[in-house]
């Protein structure tokens, strides 16, 4: 009988082995480079990593994890569309088979639901640590403008998704999604400006129709499942490619002693470079810490998926709309807004306003502390601003996701919604036209003046053109709040309204 | 070695989704439906003393009709539906009934038809939860055994001579004798006063207000309990000055309102308009259309028009009276016609007939009225108009009251 270690090195020392295994697997110091120098998928990592890039709670694993449920929807994805056809007449009843009739359908639904969901939510976050950490200051400006647009696609990608199972929360919410599109300026057939009619708008394009039906179907399916997915990938990989290329942020901390004592990592590392050259191998250390924080979130992922089934209300009914009818929860900030704002404003002006604001940042903040780092205390202006813009948001969501009710009426989250409460619309009067002028002017006026005044340092670090994007963007991020105090407590609607001109504000 | 918090989490993790996947192998490997087809098969063995037919291999069966646009899968628990000697054995495995009539199952052959049609019910679930509901987001739960009769005028247009449907043929006398159609529309074709009576069932369930109904929210308990006590489920909204509602309440016992339930749902059997339409091959066409009524007296004729136009709507019962009709002058109450011929010349009836009449308020500041004389001038011809006066002046108010109910005695 021949011993089992004979046999074992046979085959490594035969030549098929070694035509597919380039190196042994013993643990050494040459074999730990190679197994990353030598394999497709990890050698985008260096084969040495800075101790520093190690500490989870540096980036909390948010970026790679979202990659991983990038990776985690396509397969989900791909099973799932072994079941599901693309059409008004299959859609709906296809999602049913999937729920009581294919072994494992209703694992595979709930998992691609809940990490869609997961995902939309880690990649905001990922974007918040990114901030803080200053990751976005030279030379990775780029980086952030394409990891913004990644956000975009991730948001259409999850959009795009939401319609496919042709129910009533389907087909009311990219209805809520695209009429957004329909009142966009210029190219909108309902917003200002208009150049378009309903036939040829940017609406149409999106839904091949004027109704959300078979043609809207089919396109947010192809979007959903090629093109988008192809887009990400794309970006995804400059991505990368540029979190490499321009060195991986994260630095080495002072001592705790030094730490307490103010000291400023970018102080002590000047004194101390040899820091800097402090490497370990990425195998094992990183890779497994990035497997173990894949295989915690599949963990979870799959509780939920067993525990909770993603939901499925009724066929869609173009006759019979839902009240309320609510958009995506990370849109649904967006519909909130347009309680205080017009379609064209708060469903495209304003979102505008919101993609270009991001991807500016690394251009308007020439503060060069902080990278590599939490820094909050350098850094109060930008973080202020970024913390509240980014809470702002996550409010809005909670307003229109759990307190908003019938006719979009303010519910709080025990109240159950009675659909005969009088509409709370009457009451509201505007602003006459020449107060409301005046008040625009000061705010305006005044939000860009007196900053210069107060806070001369901070104008002369800026210069006059980056001063006056950033207060813009500032004005504008402070003018939403004020139109909620404005109508909630004192039952203004429009600070000016022009209806001949279709402008209200 | 010293365990890091990342090899906690390994294992954690690891152990977790292992844990979670065998799981979810247990849970497709016994899924409910197993258990029920498993035990079809034991009790089929013993009924046929053949043991081999409990080793059959357990499946998911569905009857798939697409030009129903429907699947039903009712039949991988209910898998005896369909075999005769299953007939003593306890629900889910027991035989189809006949209805007391051996044509019955011929004429409805499953494989063709499927359940849902009939029984509505989630025909895609697999799970009795799900199949029989009431689950959000499916608006047909599975119907209760008295109500099912409600469906069979999805495709059957002859409901007086059809074998089986005797309850509903019932429900339609007393339908005539209430006189509903002087206040709702059926098809078009009514009073404008109350709702269009073929929407009820197909409005869906997020379209009534369930604040004041006992039980599940499903419609056919909204609509029992509205006719148990209309203004109760609809008390309107005082403080806005919207009224309560003007149905009247008319003490129905138990059996008439599953009567009238399955009624109202046949209403909207008969126009299946959502997505999963009737294939035309199964529509039973309506017999010929009878020939003109005729008449042994203007009396019958005067009768005939009285229920018609669903006059016992609001004069009650062969126009007894009874109906309220709240904040109108003379007690609140619309007008009995019993006591016509003492009031009324027979062009004066038919001037109040064709004109209409608007009721004063007993309280000026109050709401008007909900119910009131309509112009029926446009609507009757002056032949029945003629025949009607003859039978309302020929109410005698010293005539017994009508026989008892059409169904048992009347609960007081």
């Amino acid at each position: 009988m021949v011993k089992l270690t004979e046999i074992a090195r046979a085959i490594r020392t035969s030549k098929i082995w070694k035509s597919i295994f380039r190196h042994t697997y013993q643990d050494t110091p040459r074999n730990r480079a190679l197994m990353i120098l030598s394999n497709v998928f990890l050698h985008l990592h260096p084969v040495k990593v800075r101790p520093a890039s190690l500490r989870f709670r540096y980036t909390w694993g948010l970026g790679g994890l979202s990659f991983y449920l990038f990776l985690l929807l396509t397969v989900s994805g791909v099973l799932l569309m072994f079941y599901y056809r693309p059409t008004v007449e299959h859609a709906y009843w296809d999602m049913k088979d999937l729920r009581f009739a294919v072994s494992f359908g209703p694992f595979m639904r709930n998992i691609h639901r809940w990490a869609a969901h997961l995902m939309v939510f880690l990649v905001m976050f990922h974007m918040a640590s990114v901030f803080y950490r200053s990751a976005y200051k030279p030379p990775r400006e780029y980086n952030w403008v394409v990891g913004v647009i990644l956000l975009l696609i991730t948001f259409l990608l999850s959009f795009t998704g939401y319609l496919l199972p042709w129910d009533q929360l389907a087909i009311w919410a990219v209805t809520v999604g695209t009429n957004m599109a329909a009142n966009a300026p210029i190219l909108g057939s309902e917003g200002p400006f208009s150049i378009v009619t309903p036939d040829n708008d940017a609406r149409f394009i999106l839904l091949g129709s004027k109704l959300v039906g078979q043609s809207g179907l089919l396109r947010f399916y192809v979007l959903h499942c090629v093109l988008l997915p192809l887009a990400f990938i794309i970006f995804v990989s400059v991505h990368f490619w540029r979190v490499r290329k321009d060195e991986f942020s994260a630095v080495p901390l002072p001592p705790a002693e030094e730490r307490r004592k103010g000291v400023r990592p970018e102080e002590w590392l000047k004194k101390n470079p040899q820091a800097l050259q402090e490497k370990v191998f990425t195998w094992p250390n990183l890779v497994s810490r990035e497997f173990v924080a894949a295989l915690a979130i599949t963990a979870i992922l799959t509780l939920w998926s067993v525990l909770a089934h993603a939901p499925l209300e009724g066929l869609a009914d173009p006759n019979k709309t839902p009240n309320p009818s609510k958009a995506p929860w990370y849109f649904v900030g967006l519909q909130e807004l347009l309680v205080y704002f017009d379609p064209w404003l708060a469903g495209v002006v304003l979102p505008t306003m919101i993609l270009v604001g991001l991807m500016a940042i690394p251009y308007l903040d020439s503060n060069p502390l902080g990278v590599g780092y939490y820094n909050f205390r350098d850094r109060k202006f930008s973080v202020g601003m970024f913390t509240y813009g980014f809470t702002l948001w996550f409010v809005l969501i909670f307003i229109g996701y759990y307190m908003r009710g019938p006719g979009w009426e303010i519910f709080m989250p025990w109240e159950p919604w009675d659909h005969f409460r009088p509409t709370s619309q009457i009451g509201l009067h505007n602003m006459p036209n020449g107060l409301g002028l005046l008040f625009l002017a000061g705010y305006g006026g005044l939000g860009l003046i007196l900053p210069k005044f107060l806070f001369k340092d901070f104008y002369k670090t800026m210069g006059p053109i980056k001063y006056l994007i950033v207060m813009v963007f500032v004005l504008g991020m402070f003018f939403v709040p004020a139109k909620i105090i404005l109508r909630n407590f004192f039952k203004i609607k429009y600070i000016v309204s022009f209806p001949d001109f279709s402008f209200n504000l | 070695m010293k365990r890091s918090v990342w090899n906690w989490l390994f294992l954690l993790s690891s152990f977790g989704l292992g844990g979670l996947f065998l799981f979810s192998v247990w849970q497709e490997t016994f899924p409910e439906w197993k258990g029920y087809q498993a035990e079809y098969y034991q009790r089929l063995a013993r009924v046929t003393g053949d043991p081999s037919k409990a080793e059959a291999p357990l499946k998911i069966q569905q009857i798939y009709l697409p030009e129903f646009h429907r699947t039903d899968r009712c039949i991988t628990c209910h898998a005896g539906v369909d075999n005769p000697k299953m007939k003593d054995q306890p629900q889910p495995f027991r035989t189809h009934p006949d209805l007391g009539n051996p044509e019955f199952l011929a004429k409805h052959p499953f494989n063709e038809m499927g359940c849902t049609v009939c029984h509505q019910g989630q025909g895609p679930a697999t799970t009795k939860r799900h199949a029989h509901g009431p689950v959000a987001h499916w608006e047909e739960p599975l119907l209760a055994k008295e109500l099912t009769v409600g469906t069979c005028t999805t495709c059957h247009q002859n409901i007086p001579n059809l074998k089986g449907a005797e309850r509903l043929v019932q429900a339609q006398a007393l339908f005539q004798q209430k006189g509903c159609i002087g206040c709702h529309t059926l098809h078009g074709k009514g009073m404008l006063v109350g709702p269009e009576l073929a929407e009820t069932w197909r409005k869906g369930v997020d379209q009534f207000d369930f604040r004041y109904v006992r039980g599940e929210e499903t419609t056919d308990r909204w609509v029992k309990e509205h006719f148990k006590d209309p203004q109760a489920v609809v008390p309107g909204y005082p403080a806005l000055g919207i009224p309560e509602s003007a149905m009247p309440r008319y003490e129905l016992n138990d059996e008439e309102v599953q009567l009238l339930t399955a009624l109202v749902l046949s209403f909207a059997s008969e126009e299946k308009e959502d997505g999963r339409p009737i294939p035309a091959r199964f529509k039973v066409a309506a017999a010929a259309p009878a020939p003109g009524p005729v008449y042994a007296s203007k009396l019958e004729h005067g009768k005939a028009v009285f229920q018609k136009f669903g006059c016992a709507a609001c004069h009650g019962v062969e126009g007894r009276g009874g109906i309220r009709n709240k904040n109108m002058e003379m007690a609140e109450e619309v007008p009995p016609l019993i006591y016509i011929a003492k009031g009324f010349t027979r062009e004066e009836l038919k001037e109040t007939i064709r004109k209409g009449r608007y009721p004063a308020r007993s309280d000026p500041n109050g709401p008007a009225p909900p119910l009131w004389m309509p112009a029926w001038g446009g609507k009757i011809s002056e032949e029945e108009l003629d025949a009607l006066a003859e039978y309302l002046l020929s109410l005698d108010p010293d005539q017994p009251t009508p026989a008892a109910s059409l169904t048992q005695t009347r609960k007081e």
